[in-house]
């Protein structure tokens, strides 16, 4: 039993060698696939789905036609979750990838340059940290509407400096093993070494952050819309169903749940799949 | 201890709490339940009244009403503090403070004052209390919310040992009403007054009034704490606490009645009525026509400037269905008019009032009129607009996407927002907002209460014209109170049809959920403008 | 414990080194303070502008619903300043401010220090609360999944945490009033209680909502550190010397615990900001309802303070973090004191 232990927590590698079907890799692909699918091909297949059809509001699951019921506004639960699933997916994409990207420039620049170039960007992103976002929500509210686009790029300032954070935090951990020090004294100009050699050590921390903001934005695009910015009410979106669902919760909670579980799924299966793809890289090195 | 066994354990424990979260979400997701509701946290049970727990809608952050004017904060100081009189629910008034009154002339009202009037804290009401008190919620400064219901008092002043006259600028028929607590004027002692300029209604200062109850604790954004008091010239109530707790969130205040914790909802909306009526143990009922929704435009901005864009909206609104679908189970209707017919109770009787009122030209719902008005106005075709909805009315984001994916049809794209409530009331203040959402209750029941507010001075249309401005100065001097209805009924008339700034959507109720055991007198929309928990009672 | 790195310097033994330690945390510190100072400065001027950019007109938010006439808009205006240009009113508040006037709440008509130190309380205690859950059980699962990576324990795990994550606050707070307030009645459903005790009684539900939001952070960034370590030699070294799995565990934690240290620090920096969700559900009276409120009201002498309240905290717990790199890190101390 210890022998097996030791081997395990020392080389999780060794234990992947046994043959073990894929079935994680397979069923995070399938969902994948589906969500893709209904993303780029959900409103050629439920044209209708976000008409409003007050005669039917409400229905519970089950009903003739409805399957998972209807919502508040009459609109069939499982169409309009289907054709929501492109502006569910699409901008917090977007924001994680946008806030990782400013967090990766940034961070990187702060830990490995250090001194006065970390100073100032740390304390800018303080001042990101600190600036409350309902008072950022309400004013782009104020100037651009409610806008899925402002959004993204008022999440993406939003989320940018835990990335930055988090990054520079990662480069601080690195900067003092050997082959940075190594690569100082070959004189390797300092932009290959923060983005040729510690973006490498840096990117399961980067990758697992990403797959986190991700999920964590597509519920932020329409967390703040009480405050009028955000993915507004009526929308096909999986985080306003959640939200909009509130209303009918005691009469159709399946208007709430059935977002909610597909974006569990969803996240979950992105999230597994990093994981699943990396632990067969991880196969082929054999330390 | 060793490390295999401990590896284990952890393990074990991990699993366990990742199992027992998943499972109890799913539990969670069922809707069946064990049904013992146990004893709620507050300790109420059902057969004693010696705790009221009341859970009402939204926060508040200020008891004093003058400083934060709300319908439910109208309700709560309603407990505590009282006016001269109080609105009786047919259009007449009731003595409050004041014991008689009469009106020599129409810009003068002598009022006769209680002898016997005590301040919860011992204290006996004066002449000279209900002076400054009158002072105090005229005062703009004091009570910058609600001076507005007093703008047109000239003067003040005590006219006997228990007398006190009031003189106005103009005559005006629904003043007795702002001398109500569902108008402006809550009385307090001069002294007290005096000692809390500075934090009346807060945590610190709370309010001092001739009520049956007495504010115990406050904490803003969480709830009041209200006790009986032995002071107040109606009696002793029954009902020794009140514990008002504030809910921000609907489906929390649900749980919170399910597990027990709950005797009275305040303000159920009519789209969740139907669950509180499902809810076992607990019971809605309804003040009909107590609330009123409409849109209302501003004709001064385009394209609303069109009054044939104001008629292809008017057209293109089902407001039938949508009463019967969408707001299913509320009791609410379709309104022929701003004014409902219980308003107009102390002319015409309901049902009178009803027919008179749907006499007024009815916009009909049909798409192809809609295109048509659309087609000869100067937009034919269509245009963006927006149309914000504040966030605790979600029945009024029903109408707007409804509305919304009618318009569509026929070119104009109409995006819906919602907004937080104060930033909503706040868009009656600006100019530029050609279609607005109007969501009002009845309060002092003045027939003119409506009218006054959506045509008179200052209104959120932005708008008069001489035949609105003339029929108001004769509804505001009318002696007959028929001869007023008509009035009235005329200016309906004006205002959604012949100029058509409104467009009357439905009349909703105002619901009060009850536990089964309890029971309220004489429920209408003014009721709660009184001391209502003294006409509350155990069901035998 | 750490493997010496090969080729890493060594400066002065002994006590020079921890003098010149002190002398970089001093230095470290100082510089801090200063930045601080102008860091408030900025958010100070950036807040008062997004205040004003707030759509709403703060004379109607005064007067409400009914109509005011010219009169009494005149005399708001000039009660509040609002005829001087934008500067000027920003350096009256500063003047005032500095000298520990911190005004006056425009809705509520109290002083600000009051509305303040009436939740504080609630929402420092909310945060500390879930903070201690999230980090007490997010780093144990953590460390665990990282330990049977690639096994089902580790894919539970995962899935508890994005589960966890996805859930809005406001959805896994009424699942938790469900299960605990309703069905099983152990806790109550609203409300801060009187008392120390009473207080951690009612934010115990809150608390668990918020951990169980910003948890799954923690647990995936540690998980991520910990199979990078374990990955290393230096644990086959330790193991081929016969250390026992625990010990190999505790140093590997260690030894990555840099970036679990940050995100423990950001999802603090983030829980303060973040409790108005949990407090609408759970009505509770904090900071969050407040600043809410405020900025929807234009309320600019509450966001102002409210508003550097928050960027103080962000600032402290920066430079906590950051301090604790030089507690936790060596080679990092040596860097720093080279």
């Amino acid at each position: 039993m210890t022998a097996d232990v030791l081997t395990s927590v020392a080389a999780p590698a060794a234990n992947a060698r046994k043959r073990r079907r894929p079935v994680t890799l397979v069923t995070c692909l399938i969902i994948l696939g589906l969500a893709l699918f209904a993303a780029l091909f959900g409103h050629l297949v439920f044209p209708n789905a976000t008409q409003v059809n007050i005669l039917q509001a409400k229905l519970p699951p089950g009903s003739p036609g409805h399957l998972l019921g209807t919502d508040e506004l009459g609109r069939d639960v499982f169409a309009i979750s289907v054709a929501g699933a492109a502006s569910t997916l699409v901008g917090p994409l977007i924001v994680a990838g946008g806030a990782m990207i400013v967090g990766t420039f940034f961070g990187l620049l702060a830990g490995f340059r250090q001194g006065p170039t970390d100073f100032v960007l740390s304390r800018i992103t303080d001042l990101l940290l600190a600036l409350p976002v309902i008072l950022l929500g309400v004013v782009v509210a104020g100037l651009f509407g409610a806008s899925y686009w402002w959004t993204t790029l008022l999440l993406i300032v939003t989320f940018a400096p835990y990335d930055i954070r988090i990054v520079r935090s990662g480069v601080i951990e690195q900067v003092t093993k050997p082959y940075v020090e190594a690569a100082r004294l070959l004189h390797l100009s300092s932009w290959r070494i923060m983005f040729r050699h510690l973006l490498v050590n840096l990117w399961p921390l980067e990758r697992t952050n990403f797959l986190l903001n991700y999920a964590n934005a597509i519920i932020a695009m329409s967390a703040l819309s009480f405050l009028g910015v955000g993915v507004q009410e009526g929308t096909a979106n999986w985080g306003r169903q959640l939200i909009d669902g509130e209303q009918v919760l005691f009469s159709n909670p399946l208007v709430s749940i059935t977002p909610a579980v597909l974006i569990v799924v969803v996240a979950c299966a992105v999230n597994l799949l990093a994981d699943a793809l990396n632990s067969r890289e991880g196969k082929g090195r054999g330390r | 201890m060793s490390t295999i066994n401990g590896r284990r354990r952890l393990r074990l424990y991990a699993a366990g709490a990742v199992a027992a979260v998943s499972s109890l979400v799913l539990a969670a997701c069922g809707s069946s339940h064990p049904g013992a509701s146990a004893s709620s946290s507050s300790g109420t049970s059902s057969t004693s009244l010696q705790t009221l727990t009341v859970a009402a809608p939204g926060s508040r952050t200020n008891l004093y009403v003058g400083d934060q004017e709300g319908t439910v904060n109208h309700w709560i100081a309603a407990l505590v503090q009282e006016g001269l009189v109080w609105p009786a629910g047919d259009g007449t008034y009731k003595p409050a403070l004041a014991t008689s009154w009469s009106e020599p002339d129409p810009t003068t009202y002598v009022f006769n004052l209680r002898h016997n009037a005590k301040f919860q804290n011992g204290q006996p009401l004066t002449t000279a209390d209900v002076v400054y008190s009158i002072e105090f919620a005229k005062s703009p400064k004091y009570s910058a919310q609600t001076a507005y219901y007093l703008s047109d008092v000239k003067s003040v002043a005590q006219t006997g040992q228990w007398q006190v006259t009031v003189k106005l600028d103009a005559p005006e028929n629904g003043f007795l009403g702002s001398l109500s607590t569902a108008g402006g004027l809550w009385v307090s002692s001069e002294s007290y007054l005096k000692a809390h300029l500075n934090d009346l209604g807060t945590a610190t200062g709370l309010i001092l009034g001739t009520g049956p109850y007495k504010v115990t604790k406050f904490v803003p954004d969480e709830g009041v704490w209200l006790t009986r008091v032995s002071t107040w010239w109606g009696g002793v109530p029954k009902i020794k606490n009140i514990v008002v707790t504030f809910y921000n969130d609907e489906n929390a205040e649900y749980l919170a009645a399910k597990s027990g914790a709950v005797d009275l909802a305040l303000w159920v909306m009519p789209t969740e009525e139907p669950q509180w009526n499902s809810l076992s143990g607990f019971y809605v009922t309804n003040a009909p026509e107590a609330s009123y929704v409409g849109l209302i435009f501003n004709p001064n901005v385009a394209p609303f400037s069109d009054i044939h864009v104001r008629q292809a909206i008017a057209d293109a609104f089902d407001r039938q269905a949508f009463v019967q679908d969408a707001l299913k189970g509320g009791d609410s209707e379709v309104a022929t008019a701003m004014t409902p017919p219980v308003a107009l109770l102390s002319g015409y009787s309901t049902s009178k009032a009803a027919s008179l009122l749907s006499q007024i030209p009815q916009p009909a719902y049909s798409l192809a009129d809609a295109k048509k008005e659309l087609a000869e106005s100067k937009y034919p075709h269509g245009f963006t607009a927006t149309l914000t909805y504040p966030n605790n009315g979600p029945q009024l984001g029903l109408a707007a996407e409804v509305l919304a994916s009618s318009l569509a049809k026929i070119g104009i794209k109409l995006n819906v927002s919602e907004v937080p409530i104060a930033q909503w009331l706040g868009s009656f203040a600006n100019p530029k907002i050609g279609l607005n959402f109007m969501w009002d209750q009845l309060a002092t029941g003045d027939m003119a209460e409506y009218v006054e507010a959506m045509l008179g001075p200052g209104n959120p249309s932005y708008y008069s014209n001489a035949q609105i401005k003339s029929l108001l100065a004769q509804e505001n001097t009318q002696t007959s109170a028929q001869q007023r209805a008509n009035e009235i009924i005329e200016l309906n008339k004006l205002a959604d049809d012949t100029d058509l700034l409104d467009v009357p959507l439905w009349w909703e109720p105002v619901g009060m959920a009850f536990k089964d055991g309890l029971g309220i007198k004489n429920y209408n929309y003014a009721t709660f403008f009184t001391p209502w928990a003294t006409d509350i009672y155990q069901k035998g | 414990m750490t493997v010496p790195a090969a080729g890493a310097t060594s400066p002065a033994p002994g006590p020079a080194r921890a003098r010149s330690t002190a002398a970089a945390v001093a230095r470290l510190v100082a510089w801090r303070v200063a930045g601080a100072v102008v860091l408030l400065a900025v958010i100070s001027v950036l807040v008062f502008l997004l205040t004003y950019l707030t759509p709403g007109n703060i004379i109607k938010n005064i007067t409400g619903i009914r109509p005011a006439s010219p009169k009494l808009v005149a005399a708001l205006r000039r009660e509040y300043g609002l005829n001087e240009p934008l500067v000027t009113q920003y350096l009256h508040w500063l003047g005032r401010f500095v000298q520990g006037n911190f005004g006056r709440s425009i809705e509520d008509q109290t002083s600000v220090a009051q509305l303040f130190s009436e939740r504080v309380g609630v929402t420092l205690l909310l945060c500390g609360l879930a903070f201690a859950l999230a980090v007490l059980v997010s780093v144990p699962l953590g460390v665990m999944a990282a330990a049977r990576a690639g096994g089902l324990i580790d894919r539970l795990i995962s899935v508890g945490s994005v589960v966890s994550l996805s859930a809005p606050a406001f959805a896994a707070g009424l699942i938790l009033l469900y299960v605990f307030s309703y069905y099983l009645p152990w806790f109550p459903s609203s409300g801060a209680g009187q008392g120390f005790l009473d207080t951690l009684y009612h934010l115990t539900l809150p608390a668990i909502t918020l951990a169980v939001g910003v948890g799954a952070y923690i647990v995936r960034l540690t998980r991520t550190a910990m199979v990078r370590e374990l990955q290393s030699d230096y644990v086959t070294f330790a193991r081929a010397r016969g250390l026992r799995d625990r010990r190999v565990l505790a140093t590997a934690l260690r030894n990555g615990i840099i970036p679990v240290i940050t995100t423990m620090g950001l999802v603090l920096s983030y829980l303060v900001g973040a409790t108005i969700l949990v407090e609408t559900v759970f009505t509770l009276p904090g900071l969050g309802l407040l600043l809410q409120s405020s900025v929807v009201f234009k309320d600019f002498p509450v966001v102002q303070f409210l508003a550097l309240f928050f960027a103080a905290v962000i600032v402290l717990v920066t430079l906590a973090v950051d301090l604790s790199y030089l507690a936790l890190d060596p080679n990092w101390r040596r860097q720093l004191t080279r």
